[in-house]
C-alpha cells in the first residue's frame, strides 16, 4: 500500500515545485489545501480566543448541564438531518463546495457576534454553533476530496497532504493567535478569527469553480461499504475518533475541575495536533509493506496501551504524551480507512456515500463528548477509562482480524449467498423491490424446486408495478424467509457460515 | 445483515429519545433560579474583595461554595459580571482547586483569595456563613447578615467566627 504518493499527472521539475506539491498539490486539489489551510487558521485563533471566555470563570460542574445540552442540540441535526440533505447537497452543482462556503459565512457571523458575548451566558450556543457547523465543514470537505483527486489512487496522498499542511497552517496560526490574544484580548481575537473565517468563504468560492458534479450514488458502493475490512475499518475509526472526543472534554472538565491553568488545555491541544501531524508523517512508513488493518492494529494497540500507562503513572507529563499518541493514532487510522476506501471501496468515494460515512465518525465523537460530559471523575480516572475503552476495542479488533484472517473470498461464496448477501445491501439502503427480486432470485439459485416461495403469484406480479410500494417489513420477511431456507438447505445452523471476505 | 440494517434504524430512534431526554434533563437540574439570587451574594462577595493594584490589573479571586450545590450558572455568570471591571472572579467546585498545593504555605493560585460562601437563609434575618482565605492558618470566617429592600441588599453585620471549611494546614 502506498498513502503518501504523489498523482500520476504530477512530475515536480524543482524543489519549489517538489515543495509546493508536498504542501498544496496538484491542480484543483490545491484549492481545497489552501480552504482547509485557512480553515485550520481560523479555528486556532477561536481556540485561543477561548481562554478569555466565560468557561473559564464558571465552576466546571455549573457548565456541564449546558454544555450536555448544546452536544445534543448538535447531535440530534447530525442524525436527523445527515440523510436528508446529503442527496440534495449531491445534486446541485457544486453542493459541497457550496456547503463549504455556507460554514465558513455562518461561522464569520457566528464569530462576531461572539466576540459581544465572550462573557455572557450566550457564550454556550454561540461556541456549539461554531462547532457544529465546523463538524458540517469537515464532512463536505472530506467528501469532496474524492471528486477532486484526478487518479482514483491520490485520495490517501490528498488527504494526508491536507492534514499536513493544514496542521502547519495551524500551528503558525495558533502562534499568531498566542500573540494577538496575550497583546489585545479574547475578543480582538475572535474578531481576526471571524476575518479568516471570511477568507475561508472567498477560498472555498474558489474550490466552487473546480468542485465537479456529482455522479449518483452507485449501488455498488453499498455491497462495497458492508465488506468486512471495509465496515472494520470504518468502526476502528469511529473508535479512534470517539477516543478523541471522549479525550479533549473529560480533561478539558477534569482539568478544569482540579484547578489547572488554561495554558495546561492549550498544551494538550498542542500535542494533539503535533501527533495528528507526526501521524501523516509517519503513515506512509508505516504502511509500507503492511495493510491496512496493521495499520488500525498499531494505532489502536499504541494508543490503548500508552493510555494505560498514562493512567496508572499520572501526571501531566504523562497526560500529554498520551493525547500525542492518541492524536497520532487518529492519523494515522485515518490514512488507513483512505487507503481502505480507495483499495476496495472504489464506488464509495462518491459524495453522498462519503459524507455519510464521515457523519458516522462525526457521530462517534459528539456521543462520546456527551458521555465525558456527563461523566465527572477525575483526570487519572477519565484515562483510565479511556485505556480501558481502547483496551477492549482493541482486542474486539484483533478477534475480528484473526477472523477477516482467515476468511473465504467472496467468490468462493456459493451463488445463492452472494446474492442475497446484494439482496440485503440493497434492502439496507431502502431498495426494497429489488432486495425482493434478488432474494427470490438466490431462493431459486439455492434450492431450485425445493424452495418454498415467500411471495403469492400476486405479490410477485406486483413487484413489477412501479406503482406498489413494498415496506421494509415485507422485504425483511422475505429476506429472512430465504435464509431460513437456504441456511436449511445447507445443513447451517448459525446465520453466518463463517467469517465471509470480499478480497479477491 | 438487513436486519442489522433494521437495527440500525431502530437504535438511531432511541438515541434521539435518548437525547431528547438528556436535553430535557439538561435544561433543569442546577440551572433553576436560587431563592436568593446573584444579587445578594454579590453583595456578600463586594464586601470581600481584596483593593485592586495601582497597575490596574484585576485580582483574581476564587468562589467556592460551602457544602451546598454549586451556584446556578446564570448566578455564576451574574455574580462575575457585576465585578467584572474591578476582579476576575473564578468559580471552583472543589477549595483545593483553587489552592496552590505545591507552596508551602498553600495560597490560593495567581496570587489571588479565595471566598467560601454558604447559603443565604431565605428567613429573616438573612444570614451566611462567608470563610477567606488566603493562606494556611490564615483563614477569617464571618457569620453576615444583610437585608433587602426594593430589591437592593445590602450588608448589615458582619461578625467573626471560627473557621469551619476553609480549615487549612498550619
Amino acid at each position: 500500500m502506498t498513502t503518501d504518493q504523489a498523482g500520476p499527472d504530477v512530475a515536480p521539475r524543482s524543489t519549489g515545485a517538489a515543495l509546493r506539491q508536498w504542501l498544496i498539490g496538484p491542480a484543483h486539489v490545491d484549492r481545497l489545501t489552501i480552504t482547509h489551510c485557512v480553515h485550520a487558521a481560523a479555528e486556532a485563533f477561536f481556540t485561543v480566543s477561548m481562554a478569555g471566555s466565560i468557561f473559564f470563570s464558571v465552576s466546571p460542574d455549573a457548565a456541564r448541564p449546558r454544555v450536555l445540552l448544546f452536544l445534543v442540540v448538535t447531535l440530534a441535526p447530525f442524525l436527523v438531518m445527515a440523510p436528508l440533505v446529503g442527496p440534495v447537497v449531491d445534486r446541485i452543482h457544486g453542493g459541497l463546495a457550496s456547503t463549504m462556503v455556507g460554514t465558513f459565512g455562518v461561522r464569520a457571523v457566528l464569530a462576531v457576534l461572539l466576540a459581544e458575548n465572550l462573557r455572557s451566558l450566550f457564550l454556550f450556543p454561540l461556541v456549539f454553533g461554531i462547532l457544529v457547523v465546523a463538524k458540517t465543514y469537515t464532512v463536505a470537505r472530506n467528501a469532496l476530496v474524492p471528486s477532486l483527486v484526478e487518479h482514483e489512487n491520490d485520495l490517501v496522498a490528498a488527504n494526508a497532504r491536507l492534514s499536513r499542511t493544514a496542521t502547519f497552517a495551524g500551528g503558525v496560526a495558533a502562534a499568531a493567535a498566542v500573540a494577538l490574544y496575550a497583546g489585545t484580548s479574547g475578543v480582538w481575537t475572535l474578531r481576526v478569527a471571524a476575518l479568516v473565517y471570511l477568507g475561508g468563504a472567498v477560498a472555498a468560492w474558489r474550490v466552487r469553480a473546480v468542485a465537479p458534479r456529482l455522479e449518483p450514488v452507485s449501488r455498488d458502493a453499498f455491497v462495497e461499504l458492508v465488506r468486512p475490512d471495509v465496515s472494520g475499518a470504518v468502526w476502528d475509526m469511529m473508535v479512534l475518533r470517539a477516543a478523541l472526543g471522549f479525550a479533549l472534554f473529560q480533561f478539558g472538565f477534569s482539568l478544569r475541575a482540579e484547578g489547572a491553568p488554561a495554558w495546561v488545555l492549550g498544551v494538550l491541544i498542542l500535542a494533539n495536533g503535533t501527533g495528528g501531524f507526526v501521524g501523516t508523517v509517519v503513515s506512509p512508513w508505516l504502511g509500507r509493506g503492511r495493510n491496512e488493518r496493521t495499520m488500525f492494529t498499531v494505532a489502536l494497540v499504541g494508543s490503548a496501551l500508552v493510555a494505560l500507562v498514562a493512567g496508572i503513572v499520572f501526571n501531566r507529563a504523562t497526560l500529554i504524551v498520551a493525547i500525542f499518541v492518541l492524536g497520532m493514532s487518529v492519523s494515522i487510522g485515518r490514512r488507513a480507512l483512505d487507503a481502505t476506501i480507495q483499495r476496495q471501496a472504489p464506488h464509495a468515494r462518491s459524495g453522498q456515500v462519503y459524507a455519510g460515512l464521515e457523519t458516522r465518525l462525526e457521530l462517534a465523537w459528539v456521543g462520546a463528548a456527551c458521555l465525558a460530559v456527563a461523566l465527572r471523575v477525575a483526570t487519572w480516572i477519565g484515562m483510565l477509562a479511556l485505556a480501558i475503552f481502547l483496551a477492549l476495542v482493541a482486542i474486539v479488533h484483533l478477534r475480528r482480524r484473526g477472523g477477516l484472517l482467515s476468511v473465504r473470498p467472496i467468490g468462493s461464496m456459493p451463488l445463492a449467498d452472494r446474492l442475497l448477501l446484494r439482496a440485503e445491501t440493497l434492502a439496507d439502503h431502502h431498495y426494497y423491490d429489488e432486495a425482493i427480486v434478488l432474494a427470490l432470485a438466490a431462493l431459486e439459485e439455492g434450492c431450485g424446486d425445493d424452495a418454498v416461495a415467500p411471495l403469492s403469484r400476486d405479490e410477485r406480479l406486483a413487484l413489477a408495478d412501479p406503482a406498489t410500494a413494498v415496506d421494509a417489513d415485507r422485504a425483511g420477511d422475505v429476506i429472512a424467509e430465504v435464509r431460513r431456507q437456504l441456511d436449511g438447505r445447507h445443513g447451517r445452523n448459525d446465520r453466518n457460515d463463517g467469517p465471509v471476505s470480499t478480497a479477491g | 445483515m438487513f436486519v442489522d440494517g433494521r437495527e440500525t434504524r431502530r437504535w438511531r430512534r432511541y438515541l434521539i429519545v435518548a437525547a431528547a431526554a438528556l436535553a430535557a434533563s439538561a435544561c433543569g437540574g442546577t440551572d433553576e433560579a436560587t431563592p436568593i439570587g446573584a444579587d445578594g451574594y454579590s453583595t456578600v462577595i463586594d464586601g470581600f474583595l481584596p483593593p485592586v493594584p495601582d497597575d490596574g490589573s484585576r485580582p483574581v479571586v476564587y468562589v467556592a461554595r460551602l457544602g451546598d450545590e454549586p451556584f446556578p450558572l446564570e448566578d455564576q455568570i451574574a455574580m462575575i459580571e457585576s465585578v467584572e471591571e474591578s476582579h476576575d472572579l473564578r468559580f471552583v467546585d472543589d477549595v483545593d482547586a483553587a489552592v496552590d498545593d505545591e507552596d508551602s504555605d498553600a495560597p490560593p493560585r495567581d496570587d489571588g483569595l479565595l471566598i467560601g460562601i454558604g447559603t443565604i437563609s431565605v428567613t429573616v434575618p438573612h444570614v451566611v456563613r462567608v470563610e477567606v482565605y488566603s493562606a494556611a492558618g490564615d483563614i477569617d470566617a464571618r457569620k453576615v447578615t444583610l437585608s433587602v429592600r426594593n430589591d437592593v441588599w445590602r450588608v448589615d453585620t458582619s461578625e467573626p467566627i471560627d473557621a469551619e471549611v476553609l480549615v487549612g494546614d498550619d
